[in-house]
């Protein structure tokens, strides 16, 4: 039985979106190793301390903080180690935000159905994090590179967010068409 | 002959795409290009629907979004969408029209004997005369009355169409691609600004395609906008709401995409209004039969559509530029018999010498019908009777403000033109084109040059270029100024409508103020005079002439009633959005939903989140389930998924200070690895959430609260740590997604919790109750609480929530021989109940304080917390205040009913004071009887009172017994041992 048991934790159980979001081209749910809140550290000190992992803006002195490589227990001691000076709170949070990624040309028009910021490239240039909303879900929006956004939710609404996100995908087809001219 | 009014060339139509479509099941055909009201006189078809209120034949009047009268319903069933206007929609494959009253059928309508009484129909008849008797008859009059009158009928079925919503943000929102708009636009674009243009129609150009062709510009303009770098542009959008600060709503109309409609949020930094002007009618009896129409619509029809509106044409004006439609009808073949011009002069614009044209002459009376046949004109005393099967009319121009005045902005009367015009300019917003009053192409254009740069200059764009776009030749420009002279002409013949869609006439207004009513404001709600569809485009400044010369004031004194979004009508399912398919409000999913939902859960909301009410394979109904489940807890061992409670993870060197000045208890010499519960109260001092919250380490905290309450508690932390005590050092951070918690509860839990974790000793000693353990399962981190809420011996074990599924299932199979069952809330809701646990948002419902619900000995005494001083409160010290106590039925079989009153005797329809309610209730597997919480007059002092809990509402009623809120183990030994 240990055995059996053994195999029931041996994988992540995501909530059920990936297999779908794999339908809708530009749209899936790649997930990072690791993601941990810092709170505490300065800009200047969360910049020093990281090595390749993506640093997003949650509040003043208050971090996301996203390894693709690290497991969480690798990450927590190597954010523990380079901010030992600093008076800081660790919180692994990896299994409570899920991701999803819009990629493609037409990335920033699918949010512009669920998000009020300014998207174009000169407001939110690439590079650029929001915790934000899509409607009244919490969201952070990162702009990972040009017609890429990362989209953090809370585990719980993954499904939700996802299933607006799909019809928002569906219902925005040729917004920027040009206007045609009939003769 | 298909479409004999059709003209062999010219348009916007395309007549090699020939599109059927139908009206009122008459199968016609029109062409790419046209509206469903170009298509339908095409075809010779005026008569489109009968009046609101008297059941008078109606036309089409105008050609876009001004038509009073063409109200149809496109689409049948749930596609159907009524009250639409012909003249906006745009004709497409296999349309299917129907008009909107006519029974039984539109050309013979019985209704219309409503005309007949229309002397005793005036304005406020309704209320006049359904008075009485008793208040029920209003309701039963209205029944008939709104069968009679009334607009279009929404389906019924659920709406089968997409909608979409969408964010927009700019440098310059420009309203409206007429020539001021299209100037403005393209000067603004040049620069690089970031520029939408939004306008009603499917092809940009506003008032130049009203103009006979050619239309080489069309195409010039769209390869123009396509060369410039980041313009957007909006066809089918009505721009219909304006709300300061650059915030504008608009409707965009789809065709063949993936949503029918989309919602526009629009923040701009500037915005130019260029909405033009619409046409106002002259009134005069039975100045509302078919084929009576705005001249400019008239002009519109033949030169947009290559449509004949009409064979005979007569015109009525009291302006010039009514003679502009009289040439473009002779262009296309239509007999123009007249030019009626109400001014004693000539016009200032040369007349072919075919046209008569008649000055200081009346229309009095339209003849006809069905469709106008004659029109009676006096002039010079002398009375004549033209023939006419089209008579075009033009009572000058009014500026179109409704988007300007929303915001607010002033508007101020200007005589030359007879209308409205804007008074003051609002930061960031112009008025450009005939919109500001400044009539004339030319003038327009070069309007809107002006405006587009002082846009983006404002912006700190560089100086725009000048756009390479010219405009299209004009002949001559017609002035739109009108004579002192009012265009509400006296006469007898038959009723003069002001508002044609709410059939209000010259004579309802006149009643209106013989009644005593002053202002415009209830000169309208008295009368319905602009309401509706239209809001009264083309009928609102005439009804403030008629009141300024009934009441001899100047119409600037008399005003405009006030301008509301929206200025179109705006569907729900657009309001709504991609949400009319998906659920309104997101659903939270625990880690474990899954399982749930594959093993016959029945949910029940708790917040936004779905969580398992019971397990319909374990009985026949909620009770007999749930009662199934608790009992299985109490004699063996059960499982919960508690992942929704809140998890706040609070960190920092006076996270202890923080949560003794948040708690109303001590949490200062709480031992690492152990938890406590925690009741907290707002600063009023009712309670606010309660949980039990473990220390982790010296300076680390792990707080659990409500489901339901857990964003209102984060908030409320956040906010103390940000706000009022910023000095202390605390960190908090949610973590109630990243940790599943199932409890494991009943008298079995220790042996399937020491299976689960083999090795470790999950003994009495080494985890007593209310102990906290760190852990490890499979590799996986893992934390032991040793927490009850059903009084039994339990623990809540936490995994990261992407292992959740795996350590529910791990439970089922290692307690399988334990007889281990999941449980739902309703089981939860049993066992606490016994227990006498109480549950915020039943027992705790914001209206009780810690004194109430036997918490009082809680509070501290020797330090401060959120609520102490409230606390002080003479009320809440008041004898005879409601307290906490245990109910019990009497017959030990009737269920109580959550929410019910206590009253002294049972309950046969008189009124009893009350003597406290019922929070909630269960079935007792224990007692084997329906029990319940409550609260009760005097508390301890009813114990074994019998009171009744009754609950009108749904007829429930049930003798209980006041007890004790403890009804099981008060020693609490089963859950400590």
């Amino acid at each position: 039985m240990a055995h059996r048991l053994a195999e029931k934790f041996k994988n992540r159980c995501l909530p059920p979106v990936d297999g779908a979001a794999g339908s809708l081209a530009g749209l899936s749910a790649p997930q990072p190793a690791a993601i941990m809140t810092v709170a505490g550290a300065a800009e200047s000190r969360m910049k020093a301390a990281l090595l390749d992992e993506t640093l997003l803006w949650l509040g003043p002195n208050k971090w996301l903080v996203v390894s693709e490589t690290r497991q969480p227990g690798e990450l927590a001691e190597k954010l523990a180690a380079a901010l030992e000076k600093e008076n800081i709170a660790l919180t692994d949070v990896s299994h409570g935000l899920f991701r999803f990624r819009l990629k493609g040309p037409g990335a920033r028009d699918m949010l512009s159905a669920g998000v009020s910021l300014d998207l174009h490239p000169s407001a939110f240039k690439p590079g650029r994090s929001a915790p934000c909303a899509w409607r009244n879900v919490y969201i952070v929006l990162h702009a990972v590179e040009a017609e890429c956004f990362d989209v953090y939710t809370f585990r719980s609404y993954a499904s939700s967010l996802w299933e607006w996100l799909a019809a928002s995908y569906t219902s925005g087809t040729g917004i920027f068409q040009p206007c045609r001219t009939e003769r | 002959m298909s479409q004999p009014f059709r003209l062999p060339s010219g348009g916007l139509v395309d007549r090699s795409r020939k599109l059927p479509f139908s009206f009122n099941g008459k199968r016609l055909e029109g062409y790419a290009g046209d509206t469903l009201a170009s298509a339908l006189l095409a075809n010779g078809i005026h008569l489109v629907g009968r009046s609101f209120k008297y059941h008078r034949p109606r036309g089409i009047f105008t050609a876009g979004v001004e038509e009073p009268n063409a109200l149809v319903q496109v689409g049948s069933g749930a596609h159907a969408e009524p009250n639409l206007r012909a003249t906006e929609v745009p004709l497409s494959y296999g349309l299917e029209a129907y008009s909107q009253r006519g029974w039984p059928s539109l050309r013979f309508d019985l209704g219309a004997v409503a005309q007949l009484l229309a002397p005793v129909l005036a304005a406020g008849f309704y209320y006049k005369t359904f008075m009485g008797p008793g208040r029920r008859a209003w309701p039963f009059y209205e029944y008939f009355i709104r069968r009679a009158a009334g607009l279009g009928k929404a389906p019924e079925a659920p709406d089968p169409d997409r909608y979409d919503h969408r964010h927009l943000h700019c440098d310059v929102l420009v309203i409206g691609a007429g020539p001021a708009g299209l100037a403005a636009a393209l000067t603004a674009a040049s620069t690089g600004a970031r520029v939408a243009v939004a306008d009603q129609n499917p092809l940009l150009g506003g008032s130049l395609l009203d103009r006979a062709g050619p239309w080489d510009w069309l195409e010039q303009l769209m390869a123009q906008l396509a060369k410039l770098p980041d313009v957007l542009l909006l066809p089918q959008t009505a721009v219909f709401g304006h709300y300061r600060q650059g915030r504008f709503g608009a409707l965009q109309r789809l065709e063949n995409q993936g949503a029918r409609q989309r919602l526009w949020q629009i923040q701009t930094q500037q915005a130019i209004l260029a909405t033009g002007a619409s046409e106002r009618p002259l009134v005069f009896s039975h100045n509302d039969r078919p084929g009576v129409m705005l001249a400019s619509a008239a002009r519109c029809y033949v030169n947009r559509y290559g449509v004949q509106p009409g064979r005979n044409a007569v015109l009525f004006t009291n302006n010039d530029s009514a003679y502009a439609t009289a040439f473009d009808l002779m262009q296309a073949g239509v007999a123009v018999k007249a030019i009626v011009d109400l001014r004693p002069g000539p016009a200032a614009v040369p007349v072919p010498k075919e046209i008569e044209v008649l000055t200081s002459a009346k229309a009095f009376n339209a003849k006809g019908r069905r469709h106008v046949a004659a029109v009676e004109v006096e002039t010079d005393g002398l009375r004549r009777r033209l023939d006419c099967d089209l008579l075009c009319i033009s009572g000058g121009w009014s500026p179109v403000l409704h988007l300007f005045a929303h915001s607010p902005g002033q508007i101020r009367y200007q005589e030359a033109l007879g209308a409205w015009v804007p008074k003051l300019e609002q930061e960031g917003l112009q008025v450009a084109g005939a919109a500001s009053g400044v009539f004339g192409r030319e003038a327009c254009w070069r309007q809107g040059l002006e405006a587009g740069a002082k846009a983006v200059q404002a912006l700190g764009f560089s100086s725009p270029e000048k756009p390479a776009f010219t405009l299209p030749r004009e002949a001559a420009e017609f002035s739109v100024s009108v004579p002192e002279i009012s265009p509400i002409l006296p006469g007898k013949k038959g009723p003069r409508f002001v508002d044609l869609q709410n059939d209000v006439t010259v004579e309802d207004i006149e009643l209106a103020l013989r009644e005593g009513y002053r202002s415009i404001e209830q000169v309208k709600r008295y009368t319905t005079l602009g309401m509706g569809t239209d809001q009264g485009r083309t009928a609102n400044i005439n009804g403030s002439r008629v009141v300024a010369e009934v009441l001899a004031r100047p119409v600037s004194a008399v005003g405009a009633t006030t301008f509301r979004p929206p200025w179109t009508p705006v569907t729900l399912g657009a309001v709504a959005g991609q949400q009319s398919e998906t659920s309104l409000a997101p659903l939270r999913r625990s880690p474990i939903h899954s399982w749930h939902e594959e093993n016959g859960a029945v949910f029940m909301p708790s917040g936004l989140w779905w969580r398992p009410h019971y397990y319909r394979n374990h009985g026949a109904g909620l009770v007999e389930a749930a009662a199934f489940e608790a009992q299985n807890v109490r004699r063996r061992v059960g499982i919960a998924d508690v992942s929704t409670l809140g998890k706040i993870d609070i960190q920092g060197e006076d996270a202890s200070e923080f949560l003794n000045r948040i708690y109303i208890n001590h949490w200062s010499k709480l031992a690492i690895g152990k938890a406590r519960y925690g009741v907290m109260l707002r600063e009023d001092g009712y309670v606010f959430d309660d949980g039990t919250t473990a220390r982790l380490a010296e300076n680390h905290y792990l707080m659990t609260t409500t489901t339901v309450n857990a964003p209102a508690v984060q908030s409320h932390l956040e906010f103390y740590q940000q706000v009022i005590w910023p000095d202390l050092d605390v960190k908090i951070t949610s973590v109630t997604d990243h940790w599943a918690v199932v409890a494991l509860a009943g008298p079995n839990s220790r042996s399937v919790l020491g299976s689960l974790f083999e090795g470790l000793d999950v003994g009495n000693e080494a985890l007593p109750f209310l102990g906290v353990m760190e852990a490890e399962l499979y590799g996986v981190q893992a934390r032991i609480a040793r927490i009850s809420f059903s009084g039994e011996r339990a623990y809540e074990i936490a995994v990261p929530a992407d292992y959740g599924l795996a350590l529910w299932e791990a439970l089922l199979e290692v307690g399988e021989t334990f007889a281990i069952g999941p449980y739902g809330l309703e089981a939860m809701d049993y066992l606490r109940i016994e227990k006498g646990h109480l549950v915020v948002g039943a027992d705790i419902d914001g209206r009780v304080s810690p004194y109430d619900v036997g918490l009082g000995g809680m509070c501290s005494q020797n330090k401060d917390f959120i609520g102490r001083r409230s606390l002080e409160k003479p009320a809440f010290h008041e004898q005879g205040r409601l307290q906490l106590a245990g109910f019990m039925s009497t017959d030990g079989k009737t269920m109580i009913t959550a929410g019910a009153q206590l009253v002294a005797e049972s309950f046969k329809g008189k009124p009893q004071p009350s003597l406290g309610r019922i929070t909630s209730r269960a079935y007792s597997p224990a007692l084997g009887a329906p029990i319940a919480l409550g609260l009760i007059a005097g508390g301890p002092e009813a114990y074994e009172q019998p009171v009744y809990a009754v609950s009108p509402i749904t007829d429930e009623q049930a003798e209980v017994r006041v007890t004790s809120p403890c009804f099981y183990d008060p020693q609490g030994e089963r859950m400590k041992g």
